[in-house]
């Protein structure tokens, strides 16, 4: 849309992130895919969590809510039954929403709400710097683990294909065009889409760098034969780590929306329903 | 004859129909014109253990349940045992003969026995029907008219058919008949349905806080189950879709609360509710919405802790809790109602008050408030309207600025905010201390501002909510301070008093934050004698007058037993301690 300046979801304020974070790649894809797919600032609510990438919601010109540490996908869930006429988008961190907020992720996919949730995985407690995440490769030292980290790490892409999420991606911060194309396709998406993303934090993870991913990261959805709409290959290339790391759309299917499944939301969304004439007689004879 | 005053109790097992029976027994009263009100007391089970309900009815309003029993209605041998001293002298007792072929009753106590087991199957439809048998019989004993239990049969079961209906008729007459058969003027009390019966609502305190929810505009409801608040979750779902509201049961309370605020920071009310412990789960995100001023109603139907404590049982124990709960000050309301009239008065209020002051408000209740069913007029609605404070609807926007000033002071503190969606009205919110904007600043000026203008909030809140009165004689000679459902216990203690020629008067407090202080002052400092009557420990609204006030109260009836207060109870406390001096210390 030509009358919208690319500008316009730029920021007042600026962001404090350290020199050389994943997160201005991230934050940058975001901008750009919210103006290509021809949105307006005031039609969009951007709901995140508490840690560096949280931060986001300050540095996109939109409506923005920066919430509590693992409760941005409530809030964003609320926010979307509320007014289902705006377009929400949540981020967190991977502690945020692997860690704290973990039981309210794999509910929310269950829900299949139409958001779009991004977890900026840098596998590593950035903002309380540098203690283990839940995606922290085993072995990894960091300040809570200073012999290395003895759990096995969460692995998203599995979790979101069997907790019901009906659009799940892994994106590159480093590769800013390929993860704006998830972001378009992630809010295109009608349900709740997880974008998973490769974000590196230079001041805390010195393992899991932009070189290391550079060197490991390759296009699943340039395969032909992929096909996103099998569960079972999803999950197959979900396992694949080490030397090989697929980024892009691994499963895609389409599944009734909470705002389908409740009619109360069928006429307008709830904001603007009348609340000054409700009539409670019916109600009250009912206990006579 | 005593006509038209009885306390009934009728006992069993969970899963006897007990809530069915003493709720139908209660509605056909009801129905008649009489003033009823309920009271259940049952063990955390489901199948099992002794459980009762009891129904008091008058010919005139009653305020309270009683401990008295007058007709108990036994459907199982425990019942007989355990109940059978409670009864008044001239009372009765009805039960099953086969479980006592020779049963000894008590002396001034009369037994009604009656097959009622074997009527609930050769004339009913089955062992199933017990319950229904006895109802029947407890009417042919009192000599009410049985149309009124028919008509509630036929609206219960109506829907499964006319064979079903039927079979319930022949177990009520069956019970009914065999009473006036067999003990036709042997019992001193009966009831007479009212001529021209007033038409009243039966009904619960929680019921009364959905429906005054609902004329409060509340659109989203998030909540996790917890007894005694999942009635609210109940009345809510099933009435979603007539009246457009979003009900979810979700994973956990953390969510419960925090879906409830997304929605109300885009512009809808949303009300959670639980007990105590789910509420400590709910503490971090009190404070999120006390400092993205997003208002939210919350409630807590209390029950006796710590931990899982009682969990059917009722109690004040949480005032401290919701006053306190989450880090630093946030401003916040914290009400108690103490009936149901004021269940849904003060329901509606919550909502309005959350709306404007942008604060959340907590509504504290208690587990018998919230289940005692009693006979209350239609709610008055004349006078109620909703009030959105300062909301910025797009005709309010200037569409050119890129940003608003959601957070800017304000005299009252209360800043205008816009709705999500609106052009010109965009801001960030944010748990961090911000500016205007939402931005995240910690200069100190800001911060200064920032804090006081939240806090300023509630002194405007004060002076938009009605001040504490003394309810009846000015200079009695016994004035009681309580909050919650006491209320109804207290005002027939003072009855019971002035039938001993003891003046004594009552002061509620429904606000706890914005606590009046002056008035409160102002009232007990001219107090002769004052007596606190808590349902918790410490006496949690003592001390906090004494904060408030610099007023110690020394005289305080604490029941933490999980019970609801009687006024006998409080009637008996206050005379023995009637000019003897307290011997409690006074803590310091
Ligand atoms: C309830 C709660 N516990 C702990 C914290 C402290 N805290 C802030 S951010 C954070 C973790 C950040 O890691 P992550 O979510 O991965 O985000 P990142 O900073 O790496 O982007 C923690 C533990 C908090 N804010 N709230
Ligand atoms: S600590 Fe890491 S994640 Fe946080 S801003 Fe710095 S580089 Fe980015
Ligand atoms: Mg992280």
């Amino acid at each position: 849309m030509a009358s919208i300046k690319k500008a316009s979801f730029d920021s007042v304020a600026k962001p404090d992130w350290c020199p050389g974070c994943g997160l201005f790649g991230i934050q940058m894809a975001i901008k750009q895919a919210l103006t290509e797919l021809g949105l307006e600032p005031h039609k969009v609510f951007f709901v995140t969590g508490i840690g560096c990438g949280s931060k986001a919601s300050h540095w996109v010109n939109a409506y923005g809510m920066h919430t509590l540490h693992g409760r941005s996908l409530p809030i964003a869930t609320g926010a979307k039954l509320g007014n289902h006429s705006l377009t929400v988008i949540d981020m967190g961190g991977d502690g945020d929403g692997y860690g704290i907020g973990i039981g309210h992720f794999m509910h929310t996919m269950r829900r299949n709400i139409d958001l779009l949730y991004m977890v900026n995985d840098n596998q590593i407690y950035g903002l309380t710097k540098g203690q283990a995440s839940p995606t922290s490769e085993k072995g990894m030292k960091t300040k809570s683990t200073p012999f290395g980290v003895v759990e096995t790490p969460i692995n998203p892409i599995a979790l979101a294909i069997n907790s019901g999420a009906t659009f799940i991606a892994r994106g590159f911060a480093g590769d800013i065009v390929h993860l704006k194309w998830l972001i378009m396709e992630g809010i295109k998406h009608k349900g709740f889409s997880l974008i998973d993303i490769f974000q590196p934090c230079v001041t805390f993870n010195k393992i899991n760098t932009y070189a290391y991913f550079q060197q490991r990261v390759y296009k699943l959805n340039d395969d032909p034969n992929y096909k996103t709409n099998d569960r079972e290959a999803a999950w197959k290339k979900a396992q694949e780590g080490g030397d090989k790391l697929p980024i892009g759309i691994f499963y895609q299917e389409t599944r009734e929306i909470e705002e389908e499944a409740e009619p109360q939301l069928l006429k307008q969304p709830l904001v603007y329903q009348d609340i000054k004439n409700v009539n409670i007689e019916p109600l009250m004879k009912k206990f006579v | 004859m005593i006509t038209n005053n009885l306390s009934w109790l009728i006992g069993g097992e969970a899963g006897q129909g007990l809530e069915s029976a003493g709720h139908m027994f209660a509605l056909v009263l009801n129905r008649g014109g009489l003033f009823v009100i309920t009271n259940a007391e049952y063990p955390s089970l489901i199948r099992g253990g002794h459980n009762y309900n009891k129904v008091r009815v008058s010919d005139k309003p009653l305020t309270c349940h009683t401990n008295d029993v007058d007709l108990v209605c036994a459907l199982n041998k425990e019942t007989f045992e355990k109940h059978i001293d409670e009864i008044s002298n001239g009372g009765g007792i009805i039960y099953d003969s086969a479980d006592f072929p020779d049963a000894k009753g008590k002396d001034g106590v009369n037994l009604f026995g009656i097959p009622m087991a074997e009527l609930a199957k050769t004339k009913g439809g089955g062992i199933i029907m017990k319950n229904v048998v006895a109802i029947g019989a407890c009417i042919g004993l009192l000599d009410y008219d049985l149309n009124y239990f028919k008509e509630a049969l036929k609206q219960t079961f109506g829907r499964k058919g006319d064979e079903i209906v039927n079979s319930n008729y022949n177990a009520a007459q069956a019970g009914y008949d065999y009473m006036q058969e067999n003990y036709k003027g042997k019992f001193g009390y009966n009831l007479a349905a009212m001529k021209d019966a007033k038409q009243r609502m039966l009904i619960q305190g929680n019921d009364a806080f959905c429906i005054g929810a609902i004329k409060g505009g509340c659109k989203l409801v998030a909540e996790y189950p917890m007894t005694p608040s999942s009635s609210i979750l109940h009345f809510m779902a099933e009435h979603s879709r007539e009246y457009n509201v979003v009900v979810k049961h979700v994973e956990d309370e953390i969510s419960a609360i925090n879906t409830i605020i997304g929605a109300s920071a885009v512009g809808i009310r949303s009300l959670t509710a639980t007990s105590g412990g789910g509420f400590s789960l709910m503490v971090e995100a009190v404070g999120l919405a006390g400092m993205i001023e997003t208002g939210i109603v919350i409630v807590n139907v209390q029950r006796p802790g710590p931990s899982t404590g009682l969990p059917t049982r009722t109690g004040h124990p949480d005032l401290r809790l919701m006053m306190h709960a989450s880090q630093d000050e946030s401003p916040r309301m914290v009400v108690a109602p103490g009936d149901p009239e004021e269940c849904f008065d003060l329901g509606f209020q919550a909502f309005n008050v959350a709306d404007k002051y942008q604060i959340p408000v907590m509504f504290l209740s208690d587990k018998y408030l919230s289940e005692s069913e009693r006979s209350v007029d239609f709610f008055d609605t004349k006078e109620l309207e909703i009030d959105r404070g300062k909301l910025l609807l797009e005709k309010d926007l200037d569409p050119k600025e890129d940003r608003y000033p959601r957070y800017k002071d304000s005299p009252d503190g209360i800043s205008a905010r816009p709705l999500a969606g609106e052009k010109g009205g965009i801001f960030t919110c944010t748990s961090d201390e911000h500016n205007d904007y939402g931005d995240i600043v910690e200069d100190i000026p800001n911060r200064l501002e920032k804090m006081n203008k939240r806090m300023r909030k509630i002194d405007t809140l004060r002076k938009g909510l009605p001040a504490p009165k003394l309810i009846g004689p000015a200079n009695a000679d016994i004035t009681f301070v309580s909050w919650g459902s006491p209320k109804g216990s207290i005002l027939e203690a003072i009855e019971l008093l002035a039938k001993d020629d003891v003046s004594a008067n009552f002061l509620q407090i429904k606000y706890f934050i914005p606590f009046h202080s002056e008035e409160v002052a102002k009232i007990l400092g001219k107090a002769k004698r004052i007596v606190d009557v808590e349902e918790n420990f410490s006496g949690q609204l003592a001390d906090l007058i004494r904060e408030k006030t610099g007023i110690f109260i020394e005289e305080r009836i604490l029941d933490y037993s999980g019970r609801p207060f009687t006024a006998k109870q409080i009637y008996n406390e206050v005379k023995l301690k009637t000019g003897q001096a307290s011997s409690k210390t006074v803590p310091v």
